[in-house]
């Protein structure tokens, strides 16, 4: 262990912190670090693959042979199954393996039989010839519907009746107490009610694998974002051995928190794989994707917010319920950010006959912050203060309050008018809103690094890419280490057989692996030059790895001819990703974010566009500005899609989705894609030996809020619900 | 995959002549509106006849069935013969749709109501007794706000509207010959269990298209409203034509999409117009005029106020 004085923070903000660094560790980033390729944009090591279409996914694999396997999901949103007749289905030519997967359903397509087939279009044959008698029980898909005291029980629940589940419920201080009297301290007092919709995650490459038997050895090409846990879940549902089963994860399409583990689609699909002994392909249909692939919940928060009339926030009691459909996990982040003297939280899980939520993108936030945001600009509004002021007097961040400032200039906050001023029907609007996220970077991972004889580097994580860019940072890490440029780097990822990573959620991958395969080229490097410095007979210590070269002898020697010296074909080590370098010091406690919205609102017609989005985002040290920008553009469209487009529509007198696809289904597409301002905000942040954090979910966080408030502004009436629809719009202004 | 045989036909009236010899058979264009009825099993049709190899020669003022709407919303003659009708087809859909999409497809494809659209749902224009649209909680953000009968759909072409507007005519043929039909006429109201809206009998085709470039035709305007720029249909749309002469409206037209099953003609708002000047209280007064008799369902009385705002704003355009 030695100590190394650190330099944390950004300009204008430093402070100095002492790291006790593991033995064999290099020492951490910051903002003293020469750092050469790390920093600079460098593309996506894969871009050109992926937009050529020579990246192969799940959905492209095919094998001789292989089989076509897909799922009757069932019509109706809670039914048992009296007699199924497989017959005709399976006397159809082509038909190869069929079994039931469920007999008590609790929402709309949940799995009620499992085919496989020769061919896509025999396998729809046969799930259209099959003839299932329901009997069909009551339902509830209504979240307001479903909390009603007659309601049906949407699914069995332990420990109690109804369809109302106590969640989290956080108190502050002395609890309720506090905030009754933090109400009662208050100059003003805001009551209001906020909702928002159900959102599907809507990957582009929908859930499913490919399976592949050899003797006992299974190979699933997965469309996943956590490789290892869909090896674990797998092999468990199989009652394998984890190292019977391969799961390769090369590139997918997208997950945002819905593709951990594996369904029991992808059980069903290597089940059938072993029954027919042929690969077995299943990839879900959009349909099917929308039904039972996962979701955001809803959520209805009633909120009292308080504050002093010179702009104290006091009290923040938020009463919220949701429905993440039979699963109980509605939670939400609000209140949040800001420095309430006391807070309450008190959340409801309510259980619907729809599928269950699952993770997505910032989980919990994206809806919590819609409300927390609007009602800081509502109790600005009350106090006559400039919401960005009762912010910047709330917000003990000190990362944020620099953003503030970065983001109201690039926004032109100046601009902003009085609520709904200005002539003629379009009227635009400014809004702000905050961001925060946890440092998820963790233990845990290795990485393998090896340097070959004849001068290459390989590096190898079985972690996938969610589509940050987990290869390119891999190779940056190694190349900045080896003094080489990413390019020279050959990097393999997500293949389960080489060294564990963690699966991407909570936005841990970067700054999970980063530090480790730091570390993996680090202690190569060690063993080239001692192995180098050994042949030359010279001191190891004088040697160096920089720009291509090995430095430090007479003449340096091109990186290649260095290695040539090796007594080895190749060296070889494993960064581990132990505790010691995840304990370095931090700057700030959490990741923070400010996104500031520019809106244009038609108030004759409701239609709101985006006009410009401005997104000051930290994510600690930045090593990548290029895929950072990259990930903060798709965090603010995917924003701008919650905010005015996206809603799933189930049917309540069928409990059937409405709009299961991609045109009702409404995504934001390229004309509403306001004007980005990506400003990735480095700080240095200690953590660990690379100073990085998490990106992917930050900037997902405000979104919707500082839209939300914009539109506000830009008409002088506020549409308290998601998605900001032109229906809404006019009746907030009194139009309908 | 439900099967079916397919054929190629090399003239509207061969297709037509294919399609008369099979009760199931459907005629396929681009296959938008065909395919997506298809995916869903809502349609199991004996035999497809393609027309999508058909091409008819070019003649003046016939715009052939097998237009596309790209094709359409860059015709440079058309923006000073037919404006409208140029700007309702470069609205619609995306650019690929669109390089896809043929007229004769948008005058005859089918609504996109979900409740139409999914196999789960009960559907009145399918041949169950009601509307799920109209029942207690339904979803009908989208629907028809203009007296619906059995059915609430909107009518989800952007082009007829404007070729109603225009008086054009469409050329339908069949086994038997051909005929004209004026555009409007192609349009019927809902019944139980008849899928189509348009007047169409089995094995008849539109071919063509034809309009007189008129005073109204070249003064025309459409809009439309959608929540989505891209890859949406219009919760509203509206065709105005003015002829205006001498300041007094000589004749106009105000045609509207997306707000009844059928293309909704609103004659009352014309008439309204007709023989007086056009100032902004008279255009008050007719898009007030065009949503008097709607009737919105629980769910889209956005889209009245909508549906007068585009009245205005076409009017006004027209009017400078």
């Amino acid at each position: 262990m030695s100590n190394e004085q650190l330099r944390l923070g950004f300009e204008g903000f430093e402070l100095k912190a002492e790291a006790n660094v593991p033995d064999g560790a290099p020492r951490p980033w910051d903002l003293d670090s020469k750092l050469r390729v790390v920093g600079t944009d460098v593309p996506r090591l894969d871009g050109e693959d992926k937009v050529t279409g020579r990246a192969r996914y799940s959905y492209d694999q095919r094998f001789p042979g292989m089989v076509y396997a897909g799922i009757l999901g069932s019509p109706h949103a809670r039914a048992r199954v009296k007699a199924l007749d497989t017959k005709a289905a399976e006397q159809l030519a082509g038909v190869l393996h069929l079994e039931p997967l469920g007999d008590e359903l609790y929402y709309a397509g949940q799995p009620v039989v499992g085919v496989a087939a020769v061919s896509e279009e025999v396998l729809d044959d046969a799930l259209a010839a099959i003839r299932v008698d329901y009997e069909v029980l009551p339902h509830v898909v209504d979240t307001d519907a479903a909390m009603a005291p007659n309601a049906p029980q949407a699914v069995p629940r332990r420990g109690g009746d109804g369809n109302v589940v106590q969640g989290r419920r956080d108190t502050s201080g002395d609890g309720d107490a506090k905030v009754a009297a933090a109400h009662a301290a208050a100059d003003v007092i805001v009551e209001r009610e906020y909702r928002t919709q159900v959102q599907t995650h809507s990957c582009l490459e929908t859930h499913g694998t490919v399976c592949r038997w050899e003797g006992d050895q299974l190979t699933c090409y997965a469309s996943t974002q956590a490789t290892f846990a869909f090896q674990n879940t797998l092999a468990q549902a199989l009652k394998l051995r984890p190292q019977n089963v391969t799961v390769i994860t090369e590139h997918m399409g997208g997950g945002f928190g819905s593709k951990f583990g594996a369904d029991a689609w992808d059980v069903f699909c290597a089940r059938a794989a072993k029954a027919t002994g042929r690969p077995c392909r299943l990839m879900l249909t959009r349909k099917a994707e929308h039904l039972i692939a996962g979701n955001r919940p809803d959520s209805i928060q009633r909120c009292t917010f308080s504050a002093s009339k010179d702009g104290k926030l006091l009290g923040a009691e938020v009463h919220s319920w949701g429905t993440g459909g039979v699963a109980p996990s509605a939670s939400i982040a609000n209140p949040a950010v800001y420095a309430f003297e006391a807070q309450l939280s008190d959340q409801h899980h309510v259980l619907t006959n729809a599928g269950a939520a699952r993770a997505f993108r910032a989980p919990a936030h994206p809806q919590g912050f819609f409300a927390l945001e609007g009602m800081i600009d509502e109790v600005a509004k009350e106090l006559g203060m400039d919401p960005l002021e009762l912010r910047r007097k709330n917000d003990p961040h000190p990362v944020r309050q620099r953003q503030y400032e970065i983001g109201a200039e690039a926004i032109g906050w100046g601009r902003r008018k009085a609520d709904g001023a200005g002539e003629g029907p379009l009227k635009r609007g400014l809004g702000v809103a905050a961001a925060r996220w946890k440092h998820n970077g963790r233990p845990g991972c290795s990485v393998r690094c090896r340097i070959g004889k004849d001068g290459s580097v390989f590096v190898a994580s079985g972690a996938q890419d969610i589509g940050t860019g987990t290869r390119t940072l891999l190779a940056l890490m190694v190349a900045e280490e080896l003094g080489l440029e990413p390019s020279a780097v050959e990097v393999r990822i997500g293949h389960t057989t080489d060294p564990y990573g963690h699966g991407s959620g909570g936005s841990v991958t970067a700054p999970s692996i980063g530090p480790v395969a730091r570390q993996a080229a680090y202690e190569v490097k060690g063993q080239l030059l001692r192995a180098v410095a050994e042949r030359l007979g010279v001191e190891a210590g004088a040697l160096a790895l920089e720009g291509g070269q090995l430095t430090g002898t007479d003449t340096p020697l091109p990186f290649a001819k260095a290695c040539a010296l090796l007594p080895v074909d190749a060296i070889e080590a494993t960064g581990v990703g132990t505790r010691e370098l995840f304990s370095m010091p931090r700057f700030a406690p959490e990741v923070a974010g400010v996104q500031f919205a520019e809106v244009e609102v038609d108030v004759e017609t409701g239609l709101v566009r985006v006009v410009k989005v401005v997104a000051v985002q930290d994510c600690g040290l930045v090593a990548d500005p290029l895929l950072a920008r990259s990930q903060i553009n798709g965090a603010v469209i995917q924003g701008v899609s919650y905010a005015l487009f996206e809603q799933r529509h189930l049917d309540p007198k069928t409990g059937a989705m409405l709009n299961p696809n991609l045109l009702d289904y409404k995504i934001v597409g390229a004309l509403d894609v306001p004007e980005i301002v990506a400003i990735p905000f480095s700080v240095a942040n200690g953590i660990s030996t690379t100073g990085m954090s998490s990106l992917g979910e930050p900037p997902a966080v405000p979104t919707a809020g500082a839209i939300g408030n914009a539109v506000a502004n830009a008409i002088g009436a506020r549409v308290r619900s998601l998605p900001i629809t032109p229906d809404k719009v006019l009746a907030a202004l009194g139009e309908v | 995959m439900h099967r079916f045989a397919y054929h190629t036909a090399e003239s509207y009236s061969a297709a037509a002549k294919a399609l008369a010899k099979r009760p199931e058979a459907w005629a396929k264009g681009a296959g938008l509106d065909l395919l997506d009825l298809l995916k869903e099993r809502l349609i199991e049709p004996s035999d497809l006849v393609s027309l999508h190899e058909v091409r008819t020669p070019p003649a003046k003022g016939l715009l052939p069935a097998h237009t596309t709407l790209a094709e359409l919303g860059r015709d440079e003659g058309l923006a000073k013969s037919f404006p409208a009708l140029m700007q309702a087809a470069a609205e619609a859909a995306t650019p690929q749709i669109r390089n896809r999409a043929t007229l004769g497809g948008n005058l005859a494809q089918h609504t996109r109501c979900p409740y139409f659209r999914g196999s789960d749902f009960a559907c009145y224009k399918r041949g169950a007794p009601v509307c799920s649209a109209q029942e207690q909680g339904a979803f009908n953000r989208y629907h028809a706000i203009f007296p619906r009968g059995g059915c609430a759909s909107a009518h989800p072409s952007n082009l007829a509207p404007a070729l109603i507007a225009g008086d054009a005519i469409a050329k339908v043929v069949s086994a038997d010959g051909s005929r004209d039909v004026p555009v409007a006429e192609l349009y019927g109201d809902p019944a139980r269990g008849k899928w189509s809206d348009t007047t169409l009998a089995h094995g008849e085709l539109i071919e063509s298209v034809r309009f007189e470039p008129t005073p109204l035709t070249r003064r025309s305007v459409y809009k439309e409203l959608r929540e989505r720029q891209s890859f949406d249909f219009a919760l509203a749309s509206v065709v105005c034509a003015l002829d205006l002469r001498e300041g007094k409206v000589h004749a106009v037209r105000i045609v509207c999409g997306a707000v009844a099953p059928t293309p909704y003609r609103a004659t009352d708002a014309e008439a309204l117009l007709v023989g007086k000047g056009l100032d902004e209280a008279q255009i008050t007064k007719a898009a007030a005029a065009v949503v008097a008799k709607a009737t919105p369902l629980s769910g889209n009385k956005h889209k009245v106020v909508i549906l007068k705002r585009l009245v205005e704003r076409a009017l006004r355009e027209l009017n400078q």
